[in-house]
């Protein structure tokens, strides 16, 4: 298990996973289009795009 | 001054066929490589010579062999020689291919070896049907000539090449896009990783290399990499086929040594602006490349120093912008081409080309606003690198970006003025 922060909040989650999925698992309402569960991860639609900041310091 | 890439160039009359390649010393780095080298040493030659890809992106060719899995394990890969010469303004490959077709199968031979690939392919632009004759005729002599096919001048090395004519697409030249496109998919860009040298073409090691970039290699094998680095006026190695289209007294295209400047090549090989016209700014490396301007005319052409300018050597073939040309409308017409030539696969390029260019043709006809050009500035930021699957979107942001940086108060008269200024 790793430790990631959405929005303020720290969460334990399955590193082996991909990043809409985890966030639709912890109840996190992300909008998505291309992806499914069956099909896995494509990336085309960019619907489910969020930012990533490397820690607390960066606010890029 | 050397130029070996065009020196068995006759213009105007057909290339030489294998004999007379031959006499002019052809295929004797096939021989070199074969009898003198382990296929790690030609990479490392070409590594050292600084040799770095004529596509456009300008990475180091002997650096991306050198990333190909060499533990005898794989018994496939492919070597891909990427003709599909698409971008506006360009026509360097061309020059090549219907000028020498030996030097690129020699080029291909030896880039071949150094990555022990047993099966090649020319992926040809659809249009380029002289071109694509030319290389079969020249391809059938090399095989009779042993210097293609099972066991190579009885070396054991075994190379087998393929011509394969795309239909045309500009999204095939993307390297990815053209694997796809070879496998007999719709040629859409793939996720890197894996990068294709480990795994690409039907899943296999696969190295894509620009024609100009092969051409190249038989002359390092020949000469050595420190003579290829002396060819250049700068650190970036060898001689560079520059080409310039637009209004100037003689386009064309001339192999110079990498690193000469804008100036030169505008004013001493192109004739300068045509009587009449005064010079505006110019695309150094074909459509997807930023505008320069005036200030910039001594910039030297090569990689390092062009990107400092803030712009790319692309493929080295210029693009010239006059005063008597409307600098949005230019600009138009080359969206409208990026969008159309969108592959539609990712969502920012798909969608956002072809409001670009909707906007760009609103601002034209004089029915723009303010608004549309702040507009305009956001797409070029969202449909920037890293947003997309490949390089097309951002590619097709480059000469917007700075054409609004350099020309904006031509944009802004087009909407004070409700229309072009141009057309009055």
């Amino acid at each position: 298990m790793t430790k990631i922060i959405i929005d303020g909040k720290t969460y334990d989650v399955n590193p082996k996973k991909n990043l809409l999925e985890i966030c639709l698992s912890i109840g996190l309402d992300l909008p998505y289009f291309c992806w499914h569960p069956e099909l896995g991860s494509v990336g085309a639609c960019r619907q489910c795009a969020v930012t990533r900041y490397h820690d607390e310091k960066d606010t890029e | 001054m050397e130029r070996p890439l065009t020196k068995n160039i006759r213009p105007g009359q057909p290339p030489l066929d294998l004999k007379e390649y031959e006499r002019a010393g052809g295929y004797q780095s096939v021989k070199k490589c074969l009898k003198e080298f382990q296929p790690k040493e030609v990479t490392k030659i070409v590594q050292d010579s600084n040799l770095k890809g004529r596509g456009g992106a300008g990475f180091n060719t002997g650096m991306k062999w050198s990333f190909v899995p060499m533990n005898g394990d794989i018994k496939q890969k492919y070597l891909v020689a990427n003709a599909d010469e698409m971008e506006p303004g360009t026509f360097k490959d061309r020059i090549l291919l219907e000028g020498d077709p030996h030097l690129l199968i020699e080029g291909m031979i030896v880039s071949a070896y150094a990555m022990q690939a047993s099966t090649g392919y020319i992926f040809i632009r659809g249009e380029y049907t002289e071109a694509a004759e030319i290389l079969r005729k020249a391809l059938s002599e090399a095989y009779n000539a042993g210097y293609l096919g099972k066991n190579i001048l009885r070396s054991g090395f075994t190379f087998d090449l393929h011509i394969h004519t795309s239909v045309g697409r500009y999204m095939c030249g993307e390297e990815t896009g053209l694997l796809n496109s070879l496998e007999g998919k719709r040629a859409i860009p793939r996720v890197k990783p894996p990068f294709p040298q480990v795994s690409g073409l039907f899943g296999k090691p696969t190295i894509v290399n620009n024609v100009e970039t092969l051409c190249n290699v038989p002359h390092i094998i020949n000469n050595g990499p420190v003579w290829f680095k002396n060819l250049s006026r700068t650190d970036d190695g060898g001689t560079k086929l520059y080409g310039v289209s637009g209004k100037v007294k003689k386009p064309g295209a001339w192999e110079l040594p990498m690193g000469t400047t804008i100036r030169e090549i505008l004013e001493e090989h192109a004739g300068g602006m045509m009587d009449g016209v005064k010079f505006k700014g110019v695309l150094p490396g074909g459509a997807s490349t930023d505008f320069l301007v005036e200030e910039h005319l001594d910039v030297k052409m090569d990689f390092t120093n062009l990107m400092k300018a803030g712009s790319r050597l692309g493929t080295g073939t210029m693009i010239v912008l006059d005063d008597k040309t409307c600098p949005v409308g230019f600009v138009h017409n080359m969206e409208r081409f990026f969008a159309q030539e969108s592959c539609g696969w990712c969502t920012p390029c798909r969608e956002g080309l072809p409001w670009v260019e909707k906007i760009l043709r609103t601002i034209d006809s004089g029915d723009g606003t303010l608004e549309d050009i702040d507009l305009l500035l956001f797409h070029t930021k969202y449909l920037g690198p890293g947003n997309t699957f490949c390089a097309l979107a951002p590619g097709a942001m480059e000469p917007l970006q700075s054409a609004l940086k350099y020309f904006m108060d031509d944009f802004k008269r087009h909407i004070t003025q409700r229309g072009c200024p141009w057309r009055h």
